[in-house]
């Protein structure tokens, strides 16, 4: 059963131009991934990380494998972050400037903190920082703009199932209706995480047969990419299962993956400020909003972490995004369990 | 089990306010071809549907092969070509019946070997790799039951076979449905036309505005509805007729407008000639005898006349009669 619909989700995307342009946008990514980069050995017998654009090895990489790495520590853990810079600038007790001196030392003392961490994390050759992190740059570009792509692809596989005419025979076989909601959501997830594995294997081999260097931990960025795209597509379900519109389900895609998300991590990231600032009503809205919208940045960023295996798995958005993963599946079976059709 | 389908005051409104079935007791025999007739709008469509959990029963129950029908297994020896159907149109005629019976639980080369069965009996084996895109009206209704009988399901319900088929593709498909009937398989067929169902169906009801009118054979419908005695309708065209000769033809005469003839009824076709002779006689011109058989037809539109009517009703049976 679930292979008819998986089998079907084929048929149709093949036919979808969003589709194959995602395809073939995974294929170029893929191929400029496998053929940029390479080693180059200076005069002193060093191998740096450097392409095939310039004689000239490149460090851009391997600083940014350190910023991202010291970036991820520094990050620690939200929550007592927050609880730490909410304690100082609610200290009553405290004059004005000695407030200000304390945020001070709290922040230079994270600083160090993650200074110490870089420098211990850094023993790693620059070489394969520089090819790690072109890997990060990689799948996280792939990510960015397939995903887009695959939010186009999907929007409308929900509506076209459901157009009156199509869905009839499909309901009166022998199955039950949550069978082939579920079996209609794998299919388009399915074809998605195998584009995303495929990419993600060829990438591994390509780049590992072009440096030396098989990063294993590649695959490590798989299952929370993976679960965004499944968390939107949950969406795009329950809105195309209600509204019966691909254009609808297509628009609340975008404006949750690109509008919201933006809106969300912006007002997390100046959550600091505010508290600082003494706006403690913003600084809650801020909080509370963290808590209640999805955010697929942060999700994404904690997937391109994994693979530099830098140590952060924050709880909050993962435990946001797996509600509204459920509560979208339960909400659009919901309906199209009590539908008629 | 004598019967393949039975409902028990079946009943479905629509948002609370359409009440498209109203306590519907049906009872189909394993084998026969049941025709469920009625004028557009009646509720066909939403007592196949229901009976099927497409649509979901506001109250009471039925049973499909024994088994309550919101099962799915109770779905599982059952085909369906719904009315209106539009197949993904990515799909090839042969794609069509694969995704279908794989739905349906088949696989492998048993269903390729059905399907190419299917596909031949309904001759649409040259069209098999296609896009749906590009059948015709006719193709795809065959498609749909070819879609329909894979399996070889116990019960097969078809709504609207033939709609928008051309007189000769009806004529093949009512054959493909006879013998699959005569494979023992139970049908039940949605239809206005009359003439369908009436050349088809072993059994009938009438659906009317949510109720069974009338549930019987052909003969029993026909000779229930005061069709005793009217056996034959007559139309003749003439030259005008005077007053004095139809003082002459039998109480039943109505003429028609602008004096162009009239219309009889007449106990039996012998009586035809005897109006010739009497018309003869008294020099009036014959332009034409048209008989209309006094049917299943007029069963139905007496039946769906006599109920408390809205007015609507009467221009509806008016075009379910224009049908051939
Ligand atoms: N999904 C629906 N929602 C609301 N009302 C509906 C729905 N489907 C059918 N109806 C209404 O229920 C009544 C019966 O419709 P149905 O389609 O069952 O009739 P039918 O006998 O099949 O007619 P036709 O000959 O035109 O196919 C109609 O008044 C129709 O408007
Ligand atoms: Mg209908």
């Amino acid at each position: 059963m679930i292979r008819a619909v998986i089998g079907d989700t084929w048929q149709q995307s093949k036919q979808q131009v969003v589709f194959i342009v995602m395809l073939v946008v995974m294929l170029v990514v893929l191929i400029a991934g496998i053929a940029l980069p390479r080693a180059i050995v200076t005069a002193d017998g060093e191998k740096r990380f450097g392409t095939i654009l310039s004689e000239r090895p490149i460090n851009y990489f391997s600083q940014q494998w350190t910023d991202e790495y010291a970036r991820t520590l520094g990050m620690g853990d939200d929550a007592s972050r927050n609880a730490a810079l909410r304690n100082i600038a609610n200290d009553n007790t405290l004059s004005q400037a000695a407030r200000g001196e304390k945020l001070r030392t709290y922040y230079s003392e994270q600083r160090r903190l993650r200074d110490e961490a870089v420098s211990r994390a850094s023993g790693m050759p620059e070489y394969q920082r520089g090819v790690e992190y072109f890997i990060h740059v990689v799948v996280g570009g792939m990510f960015k703009v397939t995903m887009l792509l695959f939010i186009a692809a999907c929007a409308g596989y929900f509506p076209a199932m459901l157009s009156s005419g199509a869905i009839d025979i499909v309901l009166s076989k022998p199955v039950d209706r949550l069978q082939i909601y579920l079996g209609k959501y794998l299919g388009g997830i399915v074809l998605y995480v195998a584009a995303i594995v495929a990419f993600n294997t060829l990438l591994f081999v390509g780049i590992g047969m072009r440096t030396g260097i098989y990063h294993f931990r590649i695959f490590y960025s798989i299952p929370l990419l993976a679960f965004s795209a499944m968390v939107l597509y949950a969406l795009l379900a329950l809105v195309g299962t209600v509204s019966k519109s691909a254009t609808l389900a297509l628009v609340t895609g975008y404006v949750f993956y690109v509008v919201v998300d933006s809106l969300v991590s912006a007002l997390f990231n100046f959550q600091p400020v505010f508290v600082q600032m003494g706006w403690e009503s913003v600084a809650t809205v801020s909080s509370v909003l963290r808590h209640v919208l999805p955010n697929f940045g942060t999700m994404n960023n904690m997937a391109l972490a994994s693979l530099l295996n830098a140590p952060i798995f924050e709880f909050t958005p993962f435990a946001v995004a797996l509600a509204w993963l459920l509560g979208c599946l339960g909400l659009g079976y919901w309906v199209f369990n009590r539908r008629d059709y | 089990m004598d019967y393949a389908i039975e409902t028990r005051d079946l009943s479905k409104t629509y948002n609370g306010r359409i009440h498209a079935l109203k306590g519907i007791n049906l009872r189909v025999r394993t084998g026969s071809c049941f025709g469920l007739l009625g004028p557009n709008g009646a509720g066909k469509s939403t007592l196949v549907k229901t009976l099927l959990s497409i649509v979901h029963a506001s109250s009471g129950t039925a049973q499909l092969l024994g088994k309550d029908h919101r099962d799915p297994a109770a779905r599982k020896a059952v085909g369906y070509l719904p009315e209106g159907h539009r197949f993904p149109l990515y799909l090839t005629g042969r794609g069509v019946c694969q995704y279908f019976g794989q739905l349906a639980g088949f696989a492998g080369a048993a269903l390729a070997q059905d399907i190419e069965a299917k596909l031949a009996l309904l001759s649409m084996s040259e069209w098999a790799d296609t896009r749906v895109s590009k059948y015709s009206k006719g193709m795809l209704q065959r498609l749909g039951l070819a879609q329909a009988m894979l399996g070889n399901p116990a019960i097969l319900f078809l709504d609207e076979p033939t709609d928008g088929v051309d007189p000769v593709g009806r004529y093949e498909l009512r054959n493909v449905i006879r013998s699959i009937q005569a494979g023992g398989t139970t049908i039940f067929l949605n239809s206005h036309l009359l003439s369908e169902v009436e050349e088809i169906c072993d059994e009938i009801a009438i659906l009317h505005r949510g109720s069974i009118m009338q549930q019987g054979s052909v003969a029993t419908i026909t000779a229930s509805v005061g069709g005793q005695g009217k056996s034959c309708l007559v139309t003749f065209t003439t030259s005008p007729v005077t007053a004095g000769v139809l003082a002459q033809l039998p109480a039943t005469t109505t003429p028609l407008n602008e004096q162009r003839g009239f219309q009889v009824s007449l106990d039996s076709e012998s009586g035809i000639s005897a109006l010739v002779d009497v018309l003869r006689l008294n020099r009036v011109d014959i332009f034409g005898i048209e008989q209309t058989r006094l049917d299943l037809e007029d069963a139905f539109i007496e039946l769906i006349k006599s109920p408390p009517a809205n007015p609507a009703a009467a221009p509806q049976s008016a075009t379910a009669r224009m049908n051939p």
